[in-house]
This record gives structure tokens, sequence and C-alpha cells, in this order.
């Protein structure tokens, strides 16, 4: 379940950093204004793949171990997220789109 | 001064004063999580296993060794090629004698995998020298040493905490790098510092906890005293209890290969890569076979059998491994050592060590430009600031040099040289002395953003010939290590690529970005 549980967890980072403003007009090329609401939308699917992820390392590697990985998925997934945001913001939305193909495959296949 | 202005002052001056010994950690410590790998490339007289061998067969090997050297041992221990280590190795245990010191001594041996027979290698501290490096220090006082490394770690950790505070925009920022902007630095330093955040915190205070025995004394003498009261409670909390004692009644054991087939019948699957013999040829000898863990935070989960009859054996359970206290100190240890780790997830502890290392690099770099803003406004003299950032440079880039020549000494250094591994030691500071020498020389001659190229490309080049300097002088060179799929050796020379393209690329974006504001006393060369 590394596969699935990673995916999420960028799927999740990639939703939250579209949630803001800034990250929103550098990663769209239209820029998107969006209403409250939507925001809300993006930032709660945003948490919710991230707890998803912590549950799924939970299942497959244990308590500890799945708290462990979780620390480390966040941090490789946010790493690779800002280096995106800040050479080449464009690609956000494939890794948002990259990301959410790899989760429900991986989930489905579950690896 | 706001609550706010008063935590931005704790966190700048906590992260500030011992930032260059936090770096130091940092880098070192990270070293500390390949320690094995960098002592397998370290001994390259180690020969490549070139035969497909059973552990079985090792097994066996190396018992017929230990039957030669380890006639009067308490407890054996057989290492095998598996998992994360690549040694094939014996360890025996001699009781206490008057020549074997009150704790007894244990005797390391390394074999050759094709052959079985003894590896002579060269004399060296490997990566446990690194890793010793990041709390032990060297050349002073162990005691010293703790005091300085714990009183770093609570800096770092009152710095974590204040710097939480006064991060308002936290999760605004998450992401943030603006390039090329004013608060690049700053961008940079949060990144560093928020993004592997758990791990930060968990480093630090697990990392302060296990000095505490030192740094902390007086808490249990006051509770056990001084001396030979203190030494027993230790004794009785650290030292593993022996479920079992040895009868003196020599009987035969049962065949240890036999045991180890069904260990891995049990194991479904799992590798184990060590087997240990407790009280051998005794009538009470326990055979322990190392199962590696494929959950959870502990490396192994060991199998007992009793040695004589071969049953499953469940050693008595020690009462004081399950209280509270010792529990969490035994989690916190686990999680700052990392041994647990698979490879995956041990390179990403590495990087988070890294990233503490360029928090806190990126902290000093802050500091000097924010200082160089001030100064300028104010028009006071930059002397002091000339200094720090002279020493900003040793420390940040002449650390990683340093560490290239520990490297580059292990090879150049004659194999039958006196106390090798010392002058291997001796060669890391000698270097990191130059390099902080370096920018003093020639500060009247350059600019500062001159004198960091020329460290980058220097530190460029030493790396990127590690594999060329293999290749020379052993015959583990990168393409074989490839070609036999050797990922101990070849994942070295590799890394070691890695880190000359990552030198390589801040020198060319140093040299293209940053304008040169004049020569050194202008100090204003790396702030961007």
């Amino acid at each position: 379940m590394m596969i699935s549980s990673f995916s999420l967890c960028l799927l999740g980072l990639c939703l939250l950093s579209l949630a803001t403003k800034r990250n929103r007009k550098n990663a769209l090329p239209n820029f998107i204004k969006l209403s409250l609401l939507q925001t809300r939308a993006l930032k709660y699917f945003g948490f919710a793949c991230l707890i998803a992820t912590a549950l799924v390392l939970a299942g497959a590697k244990g308590l500890s171990l799945g708290l462990v990985y979780l620390a480390a998925w966040v941090t490789l997934a946010a790493l690779t997220q800002a280096l995106l945001l800040s050479y080449q913001p464009r690609g956000v939305p494939l890794l948002l789109g990259a990301s959410l193909t790899a989760a429900v495959i991986s989930l489905a296949l579950k690896v | 001064m706001s609550f706010r202005h008063s935590m931005t002052w704790l966190h700048t001056w906590s992260g500030l004063v011992l930032g260059w010994l936090l770096y130091f950690m940092f880098v070192t410590g990270s070293t500390g999580y390949f320690d094995e790998e960098i002592l397998r490339w370290m001994q390259p007289e180690i020969p490549l296993q070139e035969s497909s061998i059973s552990a079985s067969e090792f097994i066996e090997t190396a018992e017929r060794r230990l039957d030669q050297v380890a006639t009067n041992a308490t407890e054996t221990y057989i290492e095998l090629p598996l998992g994360r280590s690549p040694f094939f190795s014996i360890w025996w245990h001699e009781a206490a004698t008057p020549e074997t010191g009150p704790r007894g001594l244990w005797h390391n041996e390394k074999l050759n995998p094709n052959t079985g027979k003894p590896v002579i290698t060269r004399e060296t501290e490997g990566g446990e020298f690194l890793y010793r490096l990041h709390y032990a220090l060297h050349y002073i006082p162990g005691w010293l040493a703790y005091a300085l490394t714990s009183l770093a770690a609570m800096f770092m950790l009152v710095a974590i905490i204040s710097g939480v505070i006064i991060h308002r925009r936290i999760f605004k920022d998450f992401f943030s790098f603006r390039r090329n902007k004013q608060r690049s630095w700053l961008d940079l330093h949060n990144l560093f510092g928020v993004l592997p955040l758990p791990f930060h915190l968990m480093i630090t205070y697990s990392g302060l906890m296990l000095l505490m025995f030192s740094t902390m004394l007086p808490v249990p003498a006051s509770s056990y005293g001084v001396g030979e009261g203190l030494r027993a409670i230790y004794d009785e909390v650290f030292t593993e209890h022996e479920s079992r004692s040895a009868t003196g009644v020599s009987i035969n054991s049962k065949p240890t290969v036999s045991l180890y087939k069904d260990a891995l019948k049990r194991s479904d699957g799992g590798l184990i890569n060590y087997v240990a013999i407790k009280h051998p040829g005794d009538k009470n000898a326990v055979i322990e076979m190392g199962v590696l863990a494929d959950e959870g935070i502990d490396q192994h989960k060991p199998i007992h059998y009793d040695g004589v009859s071969g049953d499953l054996y469940e050693p008595e359970e020690d009462p004081s491994e399950h209280s509270p206290a010792k529990s969490f100190y035994d989690t916190m240890e686990i999680l700052h050592e990392g041994l647990f780790a698979r490879p995956l997830l041990r390179w990403l502890y590495f990087l988070s060590g890294l990233m503490g290392a360029g928090m806190m690099a990126t902290g000093s770099l802050l500091w000097a430009v924010n200082r160089r803003k001030k100064h300028t406004v104010s028009g006071a003299g930059l002397r002091g600031l000339a200094l720090v950032d002279r020493l900003n440079l040793g420390t940040i880039l002449g650390l990683p040099i340093a560490i290239a020549a520990y490297f580059w000494a292990n090879r150049l250094l004659p194999v039958d040289l006196a106390s090798r591994a010392h002058w291997e030691m001796n060669s890391l500071f000698i270097v990191w002395g130059l390099a902080l020498i370096h920018p003093f020389l020639r500060w009247k001659k350059t600019s500062l953003k001159n004198l960091w190229c020329e460290q980058l490309l220097f530190a460029t080049s030493v790396y990127a010939l590690i594999p060329v300097l293999n290749a020379a002088t052993s015959e583990h060179h990168l393409g074989k290590a490839l070609v036999h799929g050797d990922w101990v050796m070849a994942g070295f020379d590799l890394s070691m690529l890695v880190l000359a393209m990552c030198f390589a690329i801040a020198a060319h974006k140093l040299r293209r970005r940053i304008p040169i504001l004049g020569t050194a006393n202008s100090a204003a060369g790396v702030s961007a």
C-alpha cells in the first residue's frame, strides 16, 4: 500500500496548494476565481486525502511505523510540491491528475 | 515588546548562538544513517560475494571458524550478509577476567563470503566515526561534548517552538519559495524548517532525552546517589537481563542450521540476518534467530530455541521493560536512530536530516543578510559581519569538504600506517581547518561571492572524483558494482556524484544570478 498512500498524500497536498490564491494564480493557465465554498471544498478534500493516507499507512504498517511513514511521505510530497511551484508551477495540475489516477489504480490493486 | 516580537528575538538568538554546532550535528548525524554502508566502502578489502552461497552454508562456515577461535566464548554471534548489513562476520564474547576487564571482551572478525576465510581489513572507524561525531564531538572529553550537544539540542528545541509561534502564515506559506526575491533566504529557511517539522521535533527532543543521563545527572543522583548506587541502577535499567545462566555442564547443542531452517518456516519468508548463541556448548544454551521485522518500529522479531532440545523457548520477560517510562525512552531511541528503517525510509531520514542542516545554514545566512541591511542603513562598520560571513562559508561548505577529505584519506593513507584510523579522523579536521582559513587568506583579494564559488567548485571536484579514487584504489569500481548488483558500493559512488552535481549547480547559480557587489569588505556576495 506504499504507492497508494504516497499518491493520496501527493493528491492531498496538490489540493491544499491549489486552495491558496497565490498558488492557483501561478499554477493554472487561466486563473479561476473560486468562491469561498469552493476553496473550502479544496481544503477539506485535501485534508481528507491526508487522513486517508494516515489510515492506509496505519493499516499496512501498524500505527507506530505508519505514523513514521506519514511524516516521511508528507515531507517528500511537500518538497515535490514546493519544487514544482517554484520552478514549474504549470506542472501542478498535471501532478494532481497523475496522483489522482495513481491513487485510484493503486488502491484498486492494493499496492 | 509584544509576545510575537519576544518570540522572534528568542528564535533568532536560540538558533544563532550554537547554529554552527547544530549544523555540524545535523550533517554528521545524517551521515550516521548510512554508517554501515560507509564502513563497507571504507573497507574495500572485503570481496564481493560472487557465488550464490545459501544462508545455511554461511552459518556452517561461520560455526567452523568460531570452533577455532571462540573456544571459551560465553556468547557467539553470526552476522549474515542479508538485509541491510553488507558484512559476513562473527562476534564472540569472552567472560570477565583480569585480562578482559570487568565486562569481558567482544571480538569481531569479518569473513570472506566466498571462502569463509578471515579478511584482514584496513584500520578505519568508517561511518561510525561520523555518527559519533554528532553527539560526542572529537578532541574534547565526553562529558563536555555531551554538555555542548545537549545545550545545542535544547536551544534547537526552543528555536523550533518559537519558530512555529512566529511563523504567522505557516499553512499559507507551506510550499512557498519565492526565487530571486528579497524573501528567498527566509522562504528557504521556512521550507527546510517546516516540511520536515515532525522529524525536527522528534530528533531534537529524543536527542536531548538520550543524553539526559549525562546532562541531568542531579535528578537520578538525588534518588540513587552517585558512584556505585547510580551504576547499579544504570545496569539494572540498561543491561539486557539474562533469562538463563550457564550451568557449567557441557553438552552438545542442536545443529544451528536445522533451527535456522525451522525459523525460516516460522517467519513467513522473513529474512534472518543474525544467529546468536548464548552459553554455547552449555546445558542452558539458547539460540536466537534474528528475523527482520516487517511491521512496527522494532528492527527484529527474534525467535528463541533451547540450544539442547531445539524446542521453542520463550525468555522470561523483564518487568522493567514494560514500565511506561522505559517504553517511552526505548521508542524515542529507536525513532532517533532509525535502525528499523528500510532503504526508502532511511533515505527519507537522511533527506530530513540534510534539510535540518539546510535550515541551520540558511538561518545563519539569513541573519547575516538582515544584519547587512541594518548596517547599510545605519552606516555602521561591517568588520564583525565580515567575520561571520567568512565563518559561515568555512562552516557550511568546509564541513562537507572535510567529510570528503575523510573518504580520500581512507584510500590514500598507507594501509599499514600506525594509528591509521586516527589519521583519517585528523584529516577531516585538518581539511576543515584549511577551509575555515581559506576565506580569511583571500578576503582582500576577491569578493565573498567568488570565495563561495571557489569552495563550491572545490567541493564539486572532491566529490566527483571519489568514484575515480575508488576505481584507482580498489577492485570495486562503479561499473563492476553496477554489473554485480553491489548496491552498497555503487550507491556510495552514485551518492558522491549526486552531491558533486548539487555543489556544481549551486556554483553555477551563484555565479550567474547573484551580482558581484565589490570585494570582500562589501560582504554582500551571498545575499539574494
